[in-house]
């Protein structure tokens, strides 16, 4: 009975949620490296799809109606921002679809876009809340006594040379905050091949356009399926105070 | 729900206000001796993992990580950016500026300060102090009763003097300079001084134009790093993304409203 309404709720509800996932894009316009997040929307089976009952009766007018939609993943976009030159040492870009590997004090291996480094008293590279080291290909912090040169293959002049990794499904990666991701050991990767800048940065792939129409494209899908709720409520409303009066 | 993305956009605006106010006063030391711009650095909030109503896909196992709602941004820190400023050549005799790499350091009585302003002056006992009065260190006394018009400050930090009606120099002392692995990490006090951080490293000493220092220009300043057009774009990119998560706020609110609005 009335599974429409249900159907316009959650098509309402997942245009709430696509705005949650957009607010937090604009809120992160400026945070460098920062990876935008999509929303992928599936459409729900119908339960009488999955109900044998109804399948051998073959109604097949429910199976067509469907169950609504639900969002399904937000995946980050790979598309590299706009790189921002800063002459900082301690600052770097990666030009393709990679991610600098950095680890925390237990050694637990993260993910990040963003180059921005600082120095810990023992001469690593750290990101700049300190709580991560930038690892070299050999699972060590990269260290450096001077500040560090680094070359386009990612190569420093003392040998050691930068873990950077390409993701083949980056939609597998978990974001985590302070603009880290983590990757589930099942993850298939390979050695990055592209170019490494220094005294480069990478800002933040959000488009703010983009966004901002998706925004309101989110608002407006939000309100018609919300107008549908009402509409849906005025028919039950006439069918329950006019149906089946007496005529006068 | 739409009442997360009301803080999330609020951590936003409150992320670009500080992002201007980093930006203003970049701008209002356009004109200041020796100063180095800042640069507001940010990162991502944590997020919340959403159930899915359906753990597995048609294929068989969860092919991605899900739905992840981020919770908004934050300032992390804020850096200095050691670029080279401009020089402006002055008739000061005691006006000095680093070509490259280094710090004069301060006598700050109970802890030593680095600095680029070198808009050097003489206190009332022959000291050379630096603008704001703090003593150079190591010390280099200027007999008040010398014509200040023939001091020199060669490239390599030797001070000399040459006294009128005679043709010897007199050597005063020498300006050392100092430099950091990691300048960016150095602490800003204010008043133009710098002092050691652990992420800066500790200082190292030398002559100026040796091992990586640079070289002193007698007779010039080094004009501040702030670019003023970089300053004004960046400022127009902050306040659009303060308006962009303002519009968001707007559009929760809107959407509030039209549930507000069903019955």
């Amino acid at each position: 009975m009335l599974s429409g309404l249900y159907t316009s709720a959650a098509g309402a509800m997942i245009q709430t949620q696509r705005h949650d996932v957009i607010s937090h894009n604009l809120a992160n316009v400026e945070t460098s490296g920062y990876r935008k997040a999509f929303t992928v929307f599936r459409h729900r089976e119908a339960e009488a799809a999955t109900d044998r009952q109804s399948q051998s009766n073959g109604n097949s007018l429910l199976e067509r109606i469907g169950g609504g939609v639900f969002l399904d993943a937000t995946p980050p976009s790979v598309h590299v921002g706009e790189l921002q030159s800063t002459g900082n040492p301690y600052d770097l870009a990666l030009v393709e679809d990679g991610w600098l590997t950095v680890s925390d004090s237990k050694g637990n291996l993260f993910y990040t876009r963003s180059g921005a480094f600082t120095r810990s008293q023992a001469g690593e590279m750290v990101t700049l809340n300190g709580r991560y080291k930038l690892m070299n290909d050999t699972g060590q912090p990269v260290t450096s006594s001077e500040a560090p040169k680094i070359g386009a293959h990612g190569q420093l002049d003392n040998g050691q040379r930068l873990q950077i990794v390409h993701f083949e499904q980056p939609d597998q990666l978990k974001r985590l905050g302070d603009n880290l991701f983590s990757a589930p050991p099942q993850a298939e990767s390979q050695p990055y091949s592209g170019e490494v800048l220094q005294g480069v940065i990478e800002t933040s792939n959000v488009e703010s356009v983009t966004e901002m129409v998706a925004m309101i494209e989110a608002l407006r899908a939000y309100e018609s399926n919300m107008e549908a709720v009402r509409s849906q409520n005025a028919l039950a409303e006439k069918v329950v105070s006019q149906l089946g009066r007496q005529p006068s | 729900m739409a009442i997360q993305a009301l803080s999330t956009a609020a951590s936003g605006m409150r992320g670009q206000q500080r992002n201007v106010d980093v930006i203003a006063n970049n701008i209002a030391n356009v004109n200041a001796t020796g100063y180095k711009r800042s640069r507001a650095n940010f990162e991502d909030l944590f997020y919340r993992q959403v159930q899915r109503p359906t753990l597995t896909t048609p294929g068989g196992a969860a092919s991605t990580t899900g739905v992840q709602i981020g919770l908004g941004t934050r300032l992390v820190s804020v850096q200095k950016v050691f670029e080279q400023g401009g020089f402006d050549v002055t008739d000061n005799p005691l006006d000095v500026a680093i070509e490259g790499d280094g710090f004069f350091r301060l006598n700050l009585g109970d802890r030593l300060g680095y600095t680029r302003d070198g808009a050097l002056q003489v206190d009332q006992e022959g000291f050379v102090v630096s603008s704001d009065g703090f003593r150079l260190d190591p010390p280099i006394n200027i007999p008040i009763e010398s014509i200040q018009q023939s001091i020199f400050i060669s490239r390599d930090g030797r001070v000399t003097i040459r006294n009128s009606g005679q043709a010897q120099e007199q050597e005063l002392g020498e300006i050392q300079i100092f430099r950091f692995v990691n300048p960016a990490g150095l602490e800003a006090v204010g008043d133009n001084i710098y002092t050691e951080t652990d992420a800066s490293g500790p200082e190292i000493a030398g002559d100026p134009g040796s091992d990586g220092l640079g070289q002193l220009r007698h007779r010039a300043l080094e004009l501040s790093n702030v670019d003023i057009v970089r300053e004004m774009v960046d400022l127009i990119k902050a306040q659009r993304a303060y308006e962009v998560n303002a519009k968001s706020i707007e559009t929760s609110d809107e959407m509030l409203q039209t549930a507000n609005r069903l019955r």
